[in-house]
């Protein structure tokens, strides 16, 4: 291949690009702040959540053909994480929700889907999805539906793991059908330390409402 | 207050970032803001496994396969990810000015190979890796290191090949002997 290269002109000895102090700052802080993530998971693995989380609202059927687990008692369990309070704000459009992640809040929301994100921290990038979680209709029938089935409220929904855009851990997929044969995601990020359980008890706060709609494209212009 | 492990992380990141770059440029195909992704998320996992790795002989090579990972999971998650409804064409990726045009090919050829492949040639002969150090940043064997180069060089010929102009025939020069 030598010979190719060098036609071209390719040369690859060349020196490795300057390094700038601030670069190595933020590297630094990013890594802090990984580190941090990290040992806020491991405080909360050890900490004891009071109660069983309450389930209701979004209804979920199984898909068709596939056996699913009651996983009975996992809710009780769930432990792991940043933990859920109460919704107290405006509900957004086309989606209500029961509860959120304590300290965050809703960043986007429109009748395709709905973000949430830590509060005050809003990337200015709306498109910008790493380390928030989201809901979102999906336009078809997902793919792969290779996630491991889980109780969800009443219903079912199938999770399942993929490397977090963040780098760090890894997201959390939850796929659902409404009764009335909507497919709804859950994308949990690696930053909120959430169980699958977790993840199931969130989705179980969602309602679909009429004025969702199911998106063109992904992600369509957000609001 | 910095620690001293921190300090040492400094140093390290100082003295190596710009040969991460260099290498994830070649790795992300010349998308010189995927390399920097990559390295990023590069130096985030490594600062936070450095108290382990911190006096190993072997931090570069621990980098160089963090930086693989990176690679591979950021193609299997672009492969998972929804397609978006875009109304500009999207911009592609630049070459450095600084390294000039004469990349061009290398990067295009480069981005046809799949993310393992290109990393086992961009390590192996590009970056002038052992065949050993290859297999320690790919975490796989050594007979895996030379199936894949081997695969990898053969894309790369091929596709370099077809972007090269006919080479014109040779004469043999006549010496005429007085």
């Amino acid at each position: 291949m030598n010979d190719l290269m060098a036609y071209h002109g390719i040369g690859t000895k060349g020196a490795s690009t300057p390094v700038r102090l601030a670069q190595v700052d933020a590297d630094i802080s990013r890594g802090r702040r990984a580190a941090h993530r990290r040992r806020a998971r491991q405080a909360g693995a050890g900490t004891a959540l009071a109660g069983v989380l309450a389930i209701g609202g979004f209804a979920v059927t199984a898909p068709a053909g596939r056996h699913h687990s009651t996983r009975a008692g996992v809710t009780a369990a769930a432990t792991l994480g940043i933990k859920l309070v109460d919704f107290s704000g405006t509900q957004p459009s086309g989606f209500t929700l029961a509860r959120v992640p304590q300290g965050w809040s809703i960043e986007t929301s429109n009748p395709y889907f709905l973000v949430i994100a830590p509060t005050g921290t809003t990337h200015p990038d709306p498109e910008n999805m790493v380390g928030k979680l989201m809901v979102t209709f999906e336009p078809a029938q997902p793919a792969d539906l290779s996630g491991t089935p889980i109780a969800v409220g009443p219903g079912n929904g199938l999770v399942r793991r993929a490397p977090d855009p963040s780098g760090d851990g890894q997201s959390a997929l939850l796929d659902l059908q409404s009764p009335s044969g909507q497919w709804v995601r859950v994308q949990s990020p690696s930053a909120l330390g959430w169980t699958d359980q977790q993840v199931a008890d969130f989705a179980a706060g969602v309602t679909v409402t009429p004025d969702a709609q199911r998106a063109p494209g992904w992600p369509p212009a957000g609001n | 207050m910095r620690s001293q492990p921190e300090d040492e992380f400094r140093v390290y990141v100082l003295r190596s970032r710009g040969d991460l770059v260099r290498a994830a440029t070649f790795l992300a195909a010349g998308d010189r803001h995927l390399a920097e992704d990559l390295v990023q998320t590069t130096l985030t996992r490594l600062y936070l496994a450095w108290p382990r790795v911190r006096r190993s002989q072997h931090v570069d090579g621990y980098a160089r396969r963090i930086l693989t990972n990176a690679l591979i999971d950021d193609r299997r998650s672009r492969a998972r990810r929804p397609e978006s409804v875009q109304a500009e064409v999207p911009e592609h990726a630049a070459v450095d000015a600084a390294e000039g045009p004469d990349f061009a090919p290398l990067y295009a050829a480069l981005a046809e190979l799949p993310a393992a492949i290109r990393s086992a040639v961009v390590f192996r002969h590009l970056y002038d890796l052992s065949v050993r150090e290859t297999a320690d940043a790919l975490n796989c064997s050594e007979g895996n290191v030379r199936s894949q180069t081997a695969r990898g060089l053969a894309k790369l010929r091929l596709a370099l090949s077809a972007q090269a102009p006919p080479v014109p025939p040779t004469h043999p020069t006549s010496r005429s002997s007085s």
